[in-house]
């Protein structure tokens, strides 16, 4: 499946692989395994070639993998339903909790007005399925410009914005 | 007897609509096509939720009247509502085109 | 009055144009029912029995003259000519169409309002004390705290698709008038061991299927806190809220199931990671908006207007008019005026298009600009001076505005109902409207005091019906309407849930029930005791003797 990334659609380089399978992948692929095989096999995972990743399911915070994240080029985070919002705390606690600096993945269910809030908790993959997919992102992108609050992102927040100007205009009538 | 009627409401006004013989809708039940078996209404539901029936319509379901003197009366007081309107606005209450109440 | 600046009024119209890209993708077919209706949703836009109905949120419950024009021109121009104003202090339109609705918002937003979060699994429109920045018995104006929970949970990208709904009350009187044991998070202005002001947090609350009174998880939070510890709460909340069943997913199944301590340890451990980053108010932030709730700029007035007592003891109506429905104000010479919108056999909170426009001219003329909705489902204008009462008790009363029933049993808690709402067993309207017009008489009403009637159509409980003195709920038997009736609720400090009296009556019964129980109140009423503290001393055999005695 394509993936949308730095704002363009690329092929996944990164294999997913079943609890089971194993043999047919060479060693440098790279690799997404779940977080069960991640436990089973954590020592033979590590020492192979190619970078790794683990898929936590809706279930698994990303507590469970704190220590391990330096092990780790990805994270994805699934969702199972759209409704299902724990992927986004999860995804912050990643990126400002534990300072996650690798790929942060959406997997499952989600819908394209659901993508900036994704990324602003700091998601910065999402897999797609259609080619519309990347005017579709462009456009919600686009879509609101103001936010209310910090989050795993680095657009600044209105009431900071607010100081910064009012700073400003302090600033400008002391000269 | 107990029948059954696909019920619907209109996509842009949310007007409650009935399925007709014509594969129409109709703002009043008793346009609607009456399905002597549960199975026969929900194939009429299937084709109510073609993509193209999405384009006018939302929320098809099956829904219980009795069939009286040629009337077709809606069971339970939701489904009486729904056809007739609220009632404590009677001036909203649906009327027939040719004046006479639901 | 908050005023939206350049963010706010950008952030809003944004939001409107978005939604119209989104109708217009329904509307051809981009988008199926199901990917849309999570949208519209979050704009407030429900589908009901009969047509669409949008909730329009009044932050806070405070309207401006001009705010309160747009709402009925609204009515007007999309509607059909009426309003509902609901217990969260929103109003609901229950007859636009979906092509118009993004035009609405359009004019909205001319207005600085909006439908944003209106309804979804996202925190919802916050809700205070209505007499919030005139209560004399009021630490801190509560609204500044409000508005900053606002704009921080706007858009929200983490806490837009939590469990379930979630519902935030502050109030910064003694005198709990927001029903904040009642809520996901409760929020009362307290003062700390050094006399600074905070928050006392309850979490938890709520009525619907489970109906609980929140724990407090914090005695006191500090306000440079607030916003940091709120995430916290959501971001409990969000990971280990339950998503397997609907009715087990609000925040306080979780409270309940943890237990209050260990919730509130979760709690403080997710806070001790965040409490001192991005998200701490800083002074200045708190000090801009508050300055836009200053006190407006008051009169000095004698406390008592001479031509006022005059008509006090020359108009008797007026008097009691004034005597119910008129409140101390802490500004001397100045009341709040409660504007009933439960004219007998009316339906509750509902206003049409003329009486919105009278009570803009008269918040305009006489109000200092201020309009406020109550959670009871009436209107209150803040700032009148005593010395104009009588002119505006006048103007209401030519609307049928001015029923002096404040409080009493013809002011009752009404939700939309089966009449309207999707979701209903049974009409909750009509209830109301037959309860009303059996106690018409005024004097009687008088007598029977101060009573609360709260009436749900389902256990979603959205009229309030568990902490009504009387409670009814509508139950549905086999397509047959029944309501259940409770007594002993309250929502205010002592907040309490009814107690279930027995076996439901049906649509024809019920108000002959509701009198019943009226009349072995006054049967067994000591002095001037309250309805509440006869049922707590005598309990509910007597009444049930009365009710199920014929039967
Ligand atoms: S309590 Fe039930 S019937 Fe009444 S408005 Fe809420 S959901 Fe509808």
């Amino acid at each position: 499946m394509p993936l949308i990334k730095n704002d363009q659609l690329v092929d996944d380089p990164w294999y997913v692989l079943d609890d089971e399978g194993a043999a047919s992948v060479s060693d440098d692929a790279d690799i997404v395994v779940s977080y069960e095989r991640w436990t089973k096999d954590r020592e033979s995972l590590v020492s192979r070639n190619g970078r790794l990743g683990v898929k936590l399911s809706s279930d698994q915070p990303p507590s469970l993998i704190e220590d391990d994240l330096k092990h780790l080029d990805l994270v994805a985070v699934e969702f199972p339903r759209f409704t299902d919002g724990r992927g986004f705390s999860y995804a912050r606690l990643l990126r400002e909790r534990y300072g996650f600096t690798g790929e942060v993945r959406a997997v499952g269910h989600w819908f394209r007005d659901q993508m900036v809030f994704l990324q602003r908790c700091g998601i910065d993959a999402f897999e797609a399925d259609e080619d519309r997919a990347l005017v579709e992102w462009s456009e919600a992108q686009r879509e609101i410009s103001v936010v209310y609050q910090p989050a795993a992102d680095d657009r600044s927040w209105v009431s900071r914005m607010r100081s910064s100007a009012s700073r400003t205009a302090r600033y400008q009538a002391a000269e | 007897m107990t029948h059954f009627v696909v019920t619907a409401n209109r996509l842009n006004d949310g007007e409650v609509l009935y399925r007709t013989a014509s594969e129409g809708w109709s703002l009043w039940i008793k346009d609607s096509i009456l399905a002597e078996t549960k199975t026969q209404a929900e194939e009429w539901l299937e084709r109510a939720e073609a993509k193209s029936e999405a384009l006018k319509i939302v929320g098809p379901y099956v829904m219980k009247v009795q069939y009286r003197d040629e009337k077709i009366i809606p069971l339970g007081q939701r489904e009486v509502i729904r056809a007739k309107g609220p009632t404590v606005h009677p001036q909203f209450q649906k009327t027939i085109p040719d004046g006479s109440h639901v | 009055m908050y005023r939206y600046d350049e963010f706010d009024h950008t952030l809003v119209s944004e939001r409107v144009s978005q939604f119209k890209g989104q109708v217009a993708r329904r509307l051809s077919g981009d988008l199926t029912e199901e990917q849309f209706r999570p949208l519209r949703l979050m704009n407030g836009l429900y589908l009901q029995l009969h047509a669409y109905m949008l909730r329009v949120a009044i932050p806070y419950g405070t309207l401006s003259s001009t705010q309160m024009r747009m709402l009925a021109h609204i009515a007007d121009k999309y509607d059909r000519g009426y309003g509902h104003f609901t217990t969260r202090q929103n109003i609901q339109y229950n007859w636009p169409s979906l092509d118009q609705t993004p035009n609405i918002l359009d004019e909205l937003a001319s207005v600085e309002m909006h439908a944003i979060q209106t309804s979804g699994n996202c925190i919802r429109n916050v809700t205070s004390d209505q007499y919030a920045g005139v209560a004399a018995d009021e630490i801190e104006d509560p609204r500044v705290y409000c508005e900053i929970i606002r704009q921080w949970s706007t858009l929200h990208p983490e806490f837009s698709f939590l469990p379930r709904k979630f519902k935030i009350a502050v109030t910064g009187a003694s005198t709990d008038r927001a029903a904040t044991r009642v809520h996901d998070i409760g929020l009362q202005m307290v003062r700390g061991s050094e006399g600074e002001v905070g928050f006392k947090v309850i979490v938890g609350g709520g009525l619907g299927r489970t109906p609980i009174i929140g724990p407090t998880i914090r005695e006191f939070l500090p306000k440079k806190h607030l916003l940091s510890y709120l995430e916290a709460v959501l971001r409990v909340y969000n990971q280990l809220g339950r998503r397997d069943n609907i009715y087990k997913a609000r925040i306080k199944i979780l409270v309940q199931s943890a237990g209050a301590e260990e919730f509130a340890a979760q709690v403080e451990e997710e806070w001790a990671h965040i409490r001192d980053g991005y998200l701490q108010l800083p002074q200045s932030e708190i000090n801009r908006i508050r300055s836009y709730f200053a006190p407006p700029d008051y009169e000095i007035l004698p406390a008592i207007d001479a031509e006022h007592a005059l008509k006090m003891s020359e108009v008797p109506e007026f008097a009691s008019w004034v005597e119910r429905n008129a409140v101390a104000h802490r500004q001397p010479g100045y009341a709040i005026v409660n504007i009933s919108l439960k004219p007998i056999g009316g339906i509750p909170g509902d206003a049409t298009v003329a009486q919105m426009e009278i009570v803009a001219d008269l918040a305009a003329r006489y109000g200092l600009d201020e309009i406020r909705v109550t959670h009871e489902q009436n209107l209150v204008l803040p700032n009148v001076k005593q010395a104009e009462l009588f002119a505006v008790w006048q103007k209401l009363a030519q609307s049928d505005l001015a029923t002096p029933n404040l409080g009493l049993v013809s002011d009752i808690i009404a939700c939309p109902g089966l009449d309207y709402c999707n979701l209903a067993n049974a009409r909750s309207i009509p209830v109301a409207q037959n309860i009303s017009e059996r106690f018409r008489d005024l004097e009687r009403q008088h007598d029977i005091g101060d009573l609360k009637i709260k009436i749900s159509g389902c256990i979603n409980a959205c009229g309030h019906h568990h902490v009504g003195n009387i409670g009814i709920l509508g139950v549905d038997k086999k397509g047959v309407e029944f309501y259940q009736i409770t007594l002993g609720g309250r929502a205010d400090d002592g907040a309490a849930l009814g107690d279930i009296i027995g076996p439901a009556f049906s649509y024809e019964d019920v108000v002959d029930a509701v009198e019943t129980i009226i009349e072995t109140y006054l049967a067994h009423r000591e002095s001037d005791e309250l309805f509440n503290d006869t049922y707590a001393r005598i309990g509910p055999q007597p009444f049930k003797e009365k009710l199920y005695a014929a039967h």
